[in-house]
């Protein structure tokens, strides 16, 4: 006796749309890692990519410059990994592109890292490689470490600017240790003047209470790449 | 007063209309007066909107069939969430008329 | 005033409504009309009481339309057009870009390849650089061996004892010495143009959730050995395009005698070891 086809209402197309929409979206981000909605998201595929689990997200920078004017810097971190990844927003969604791993299962007083960003202004620029951005980051897990000081390499002619220290040839900064479920780690990023990312050597060292060092060592490079910079002004014509 | 209550009411008597067997509205105008012995004269085109808000409810369902007449209708059908509401819905109706009735003969016993 | 005027002036307080949705009301109250003004000519009426006569039992038609327009609420219609807007932007990320398109395959190859691990031929097609790459010729044993390693599975399917072509040995030599350690390389090289007997282990590594990507270290860390320690030069061929499922064959030389060989891969603190039993009759 029943039924002739249902007549559609408000609700039921509505209900629908939703339905379909979600179930391709549920598809497109768990078979083809595309459109996803969150940056996290894209940091999850990141450490599914790196072979981490069981992160937590420990801190995010916003350096909108570095990469399609949104890139976002995700620090996060598991017991035995520190990662730092960025992320940015295209038109197919948020999507990761480079992550930073730190294998923390040593036993070390301070872990770190250095992330390297070169900043390209484009072919036609005369001054093309106008500086570096760089990264610092890691764990720090011997208590008796209070702070922690980055030793940048300083070009010879380096002139320091209100509040900056040199010391024999190295640029000091010093990190902000903060705390984040049970541990502390540390980010800190410097603007650098000079382009030279593959010859860099800085050094860090953790300090104690008293200021004398607990461990120093050379920060090993995580990754390395360039952000180019479009000219303003400039659209299709102008730097590919 | 009472035809505002009717009106409140009508969504009630729609769902219990309904509960028996799948009805158009026209058919509705007429069961309702045969039903209550033309108490419940409404006006006939505010019967549509209540339908219509049941529908986007989810309380009712609709589509088109031949009537009897041999005409195509707009037939509305209860769905299951729509027969809970009438169960809910009629359950607070007779403890309200039950209450109004009690009210009522305790002072009717009173004048007497 | 007649039907349609009488409709009109209902509709007239539902523009909000689509065309489809106002021509639907609209019907609906005619076909009401119809049926009481025929309902009305069979008891004797003529034509205008007849009208004259619904149109009051109708009711005000400004109400109507009032409490008519209370029954669509915009709620619905913006979670209709957020969905079409979520849609075609899921599209155009699926679509839009090659490598994306890409990924439809390998999905439906992972899901298939999870079930019917595909063999060493349609591996070695689907690798790089296959020209020349000749799997081990021996005795085949198929196996089942899983493991969880994190959120992956490594499964091994076919274990295989014999000897590997001279020609293979030296064409992975050649695709090995970009990251292997070259006296090594050479050394290794050497004894496989020797005829040394080798196990061959096909395995595929898989998210434990189908579609999930498998982690890299794992394509990189994992090595054979035999049961004395000997390692080959890590041999690994591999349809690694697939990034959601990976062949992998790993080879491993062995000696007449040997039981097993194991597999082996560390990574943040994980340690996992496989050993693996070699064919009987292969191996002696």
């Amino acid at each position: 006796m029943r039924r002739k086809k249902k007549l559609s209402t408000r609700r039921r197309r509505g209900v629908r749309c939703a339905a379909a929409a979600l179930v391709l979206l549920i598809l497109a981000q768990n078979f083809l890692h595309t459109a996803l909605l969150l940056p996290i998201q894209a940091v999850r595929l990141a450490e599914e990519q790196n072979g981490v689990q069981d992160t937590r997200a420990v801190r995010r920078q916003w350096e909108p410059e570095l990469l399609n004017g949104t890139a976002l810097f995700y620090l996060t971190a598991s017991d035995n990994a520190v990662l730092l990844t960025d992320t940015y927003l295209t038109a197919r969604g948020w999507q990761p592109r480079y992550s930073g791993l730190l294998d923390c299962t040593e036993d070390k007083p301070l872990h770190a890292g250095e992330r390297i960003v070169t900043l390209d202004a484009g072919e036609d620029a005369e001054n093309r490689y106008y500086g570096t951005h760089l990264f610092f980051y890691g764990r720090v897990d011997d208590p008796a470490i209070e702070t922690v000081e980055i030793r940048l390499q300083a070009p010879p002619d380096y002139e320091t600017a209100e509040g900056e220290t040199v010391d024999q040839g190295y640029l000091l900064l010093t990190a902000p240790i903060f705390q984040k479920n049970g541990r502390r780690y540390f980010l800190l990023d410097y603007r650098a003047p000079s382009p030279d990312s593959v010859k860099r050597a800085d050094r860090i060292v953790g300090r104690n209470a008293a200021g004398n060092g607990v461990t120093s060592f050379q920060i090993p490079v995580t990754g390395v790449n360039i952000a180019r910079r479009t000219p303003r002004g400039a659209e299709a014509g102008g730097s590919t | 007063m009472p035809k505002k209550q009717q009106i409140e009411h009508t969504p009630l008597l729609v769902l219990s209309l309904l509960a028996g067997e799948d009805m158009y509205g026209y058919q509705m105008i007429l069961e309702l007066a045969r039903r209550s012995n033309h108490t419940f004269d409404m006006k006939e085109g505010t019967l549509y909107p209540v339908l219509h808000g049941l529908e986007q409810k989810g309380y009712l369902e609709a589509y088109r069939q031949e009537a009897p007449t041999g005409r195509t209708r707009k037939y509305y059908h209860l769905t299951r969430k729509g027969g809970e509401a009438l169960r809910t819905e009629a359950e607070s109706w007779r403890q309200y008329s039950g209450a109004v009735d009690a009210v009522l003969r305790s002072s009717a016993l009173g004048m007497a | 005033m007649n039907r349609s005027e009488y409709c009109a002036q209902v509709l007239s307080h539902l523009r909000r409504l689509s065309r489809r949705e106002r021509e639907a009301v609209r019907a609906e109250l005619e076909e009401h009309m119809e049926d009481r003004v025929c309902a009305l000519l069979d008891l004797g009426y003529d034509q205008s009481l007849a009208e004259e006569r619904t149109m009051a039992a109708m009711g005000d038609p400004a109400q109507v339309g009032r409490e008519m327009a209370k029954q669509y609420p915009r709620g619905w219609n913006v979670v209709t057009g957020v969905s079409l807007v979520l849609c075609v932007f899921v599209m155009f990320s699926a679509l839009s870009s090659s490598s994306n398109r890409k990924m439809i395959g390998y999905a439906w190859d992972s899901l298939v390849y999870r079930v019917f691990p595909p063999g060493p031929e349609t591996v070695i097609a689907g690798t790089v650089s296959p020209r020349g790459i000749e799997p081990v010729s021996g005795v085949t044993e198929a196996v089942d061996i899983r493991r969880t390693i994190g959120d992956n599975v490594l499964r091994v399917y076919q274990i295989t004892v014999g000897t590997q072509d001279s020609q293979t040995a030296a064409k992975t030599r050649i695709y090995e010495d970009g990251y292997q350690d070259g006296a090594l390389a050479a050394e290794a090289a050497k004894s496989q143009e020797e005829g040394q007997l080798t196990a061959e282990a096909a395995v595929c590594i898989y998210h434990k959730i189908p579609g999930g990507l498998v982690a890299m270290p794992l394509f990189n860390n994992l090595t054979a050995e035999s049961q004395r320690g000997d390692q080959q030069v890590p041999f690994r061929r591999g349809a690694v395009a697939n990034p959601m499922m990976w062949q992998v064959f790993l080879r491993s030389p062995v000696q007449p005698g040997d039981d097993h060989i194991t597999l082996r891969y560390a990574w943040l603190g994980e340690r996992v070891t496989v050993d693996i039993p070699l064919p009987e009759e292969g191996a002696s």
